[in-house]
């Protein structure tokens, strides 16, 4: 029998702090407010098949919110047998103009067999500040034949589409091996970065021992960094690289908080 | 507005002002354009036949289908407005503005979308030219469409209908970069032409039923939005993208 859970959380600027002024959970799913934000704690197991998470944040004007996972989440298949179905991950984030959020979830990891979707909304207003990382790793060490994670991010701005994306990697998706597509990644990590002081930056490159990557320029104030590799550490390095080399275009908290999300323990 | 000529193809009719738009002499600017292929080739993805047909298949089944689909829906908003005027001109721009907005979303790549509205534009310019009746269509399209959406305008000024729409951006998405990787690599010119056959046997099934409506797909391909970077960020290159 699959299950689900879900996280609510809303946070407000009170008084010129950040206050998270509801916060609900259920199910597999739990969280906890700190002073450094909000931490997704699995309560049950990591996802089996069927099971259904969702997780809904809202940031009022002013708020700023850090929200990271404890542990990293891992899609597995449940020893049910049969034809396994996909454990679905729904994330949904409002994000009012003169807000920031930070989403720092740890890695996905899709064990052999399994397939998880992780399906990002993504509203921001005129003025929000963004920096959401999505990283997957296919396969638990060691283990020959990975499951498979489809990660779609679907990004709104002032209401008007600014990104909406899908990787799909393992087994389970026909293009993975497409060595025009994903080449057989075992890794891939994003870090998107919105705001209003974002300086236009021409695209870059680069291409480290392992794994590539660049930075895609978006229309609107936005900034989606990509890399495709063997292992997730290469994919960080080669994000990092980008950073560095965008340091004149970001303002300054956005180069502080986007190296610290490729810089810290996976 | 529309008189053409129809041949019966099995029982599809194309009209034979469609061949013109699949034609690599069109003149509108295509040949510039290697769409990745260029840095492909020169990071060694692509050095035969046989990488060739596997990277215009990866092309093929995400931004090929995305522009299949742009194409469907921008040939179906502009049958709505031109064969039933039932759509007011003003109506047609929004919903064209919309779908800009949908498709630039989906190219990651400001160079990939750089190159898709300058391929637009040419073919917007051509279609004002030789299907003067349909200069409604291109302007309520604005300045810099993008190509699907240049190529649907296109079909439906011929008189064709979302599905002949689709399979010629589809034909597009594959025979283009094909042919820069011919003349980059000196390929077997009837090879490649076997190979885009089997492709578009292979997209036919894929836009068969390419929906006017209904939300753009979002599948994306990492690997070719960093060769876009990557090869716009070269000094000297012969391709424009």
């Amino acid at each position: 029998m699959s299950s689900s859970g879900r996280v609510r959380a809303v946070a407000a600027c009170v008084g010129g702090r950040t206050v998270v002024t509801h916060l609900e959970s259920s199910g597999l799913s739990a969280a906890r407010a700190t002073p450094w934000g909000l931490h997704l704690v699995a309560a049950g197991a990591s996802p089996l098949d069927g099971d259904e998470l969702e997780l809904d944040v809202r940031l009022e004007a002013g708020a700023r919110l850090d929200v990271r996972g404890v542990g990293a989440p891992m899609a597995r298949r449940s020893s049910r047998g049969g034809d396994a179905l996909a454990s679905r991950m729904a994330v949904r984030a409002v994000v009012a103009g003169g807000a920031r959020l930070g989403y720092l979830p740890a890695p996905g990891i899709a064990a052999g067999g399994s397939t998880h979707r992780c399906e990002a909304v993504v509203e921001l207003g005129a003025g929000a500040e963004l920096v959401w990382r999505d990283e997957v790793v296919l396969g638990r060490f060691g283990e020959p034949t990975p499951g498979t994670w489809w990660s779609a991010r679907r990004v709104v701005h002032d209401g008007h589409p600014m990104l909406a994306s899908e990787v799909g990697l393992g087994p389970g998706a026909p293009l993975w091996r497409n060595r025009g597509v994903t080449a057989g990644a075992r890794a891939f990590a994003s870090l998107l970065l919105v705001g209003p002081a974002l300086a236009p930056a021409n695209g870059q490159s680069v291409s480290i021992d392992g794994a590539r990557a660049a930075a895609l320029t978006l229309e609107g104030p936005g900034i989606d960094l990509v890399a495709l590799g063997d292992v997730l550490a290469r994919c960080r390095v080669a994000l990092y690289e980008l950073l560095r080399g965008l340091a004149g275009s970001l303002p300054e908290w956005m180069l502080v908080a986007g190296c610290a999300a490729v810089r810290e323990a996976a | 507005m529309h008189a053409h000529a129809s041949e019966g193809i099995g029982e599809e009719a194309i009209p034979l002002a469609l061949l013109l738009l699949a034609d690599g002499r069109l003149p509108a600017g295509g040949h510039a354009h290697s769409s990745g292929m260029e840095q492909a080739v020169d990071d060694g993805i692509v050095a035969d036949l046989e990488s060739l047909e596997e990277v215009l298949l990866g092309r093929l089944e995400t931004v090929g289908v995305l522009e299949a689909r742009a194409a469907a829906r921008a040939c179906w908003l502009a049958r709505r407005y031109d064969v039933t005027a039932r759509m007011e001109a003003e109506t047609l721009g929004t919903a064209l503005a919309d779908l800009d907005a949908a498709f630039t979303a989906r190219l990651a790549s400001s160079v990939a979308r750089q190159a898709s509205r300058a391929q637009g534009s040419a073919h917007a310019r051509l279609g004002r030219r030789a299907f003067p009746d349909a200069a409604p269509l291109f302007d309520a399209a604005g300045r810099t469409p993008h190509l699907a959406v240049a190529l649907g305008l296109l079909s439906a000024a011929t008189g064709a209908r979302p599905g002949a729409a689709a399979a010629l951006a589809a034909y597009h998405a594959v025979a283009g970069p094909a042919s820069a990787a011919l003349r980059l690599l000196g390929l077997d010119p009837v090879g490649v032409t076997a190979t885009i056959a089997r492709l578009v046997r292979h997209a036919a099934a894929l836009v068969a039923a390419a929906p006017g409506a209904g939300e753009l797909p979002l599948l994306t391909s990492p690997v070719l939005e960093i060769l876009h970077e990557r090869h716009h960020e070269r000094k000297e290159r012969l391709f424009a993208s």
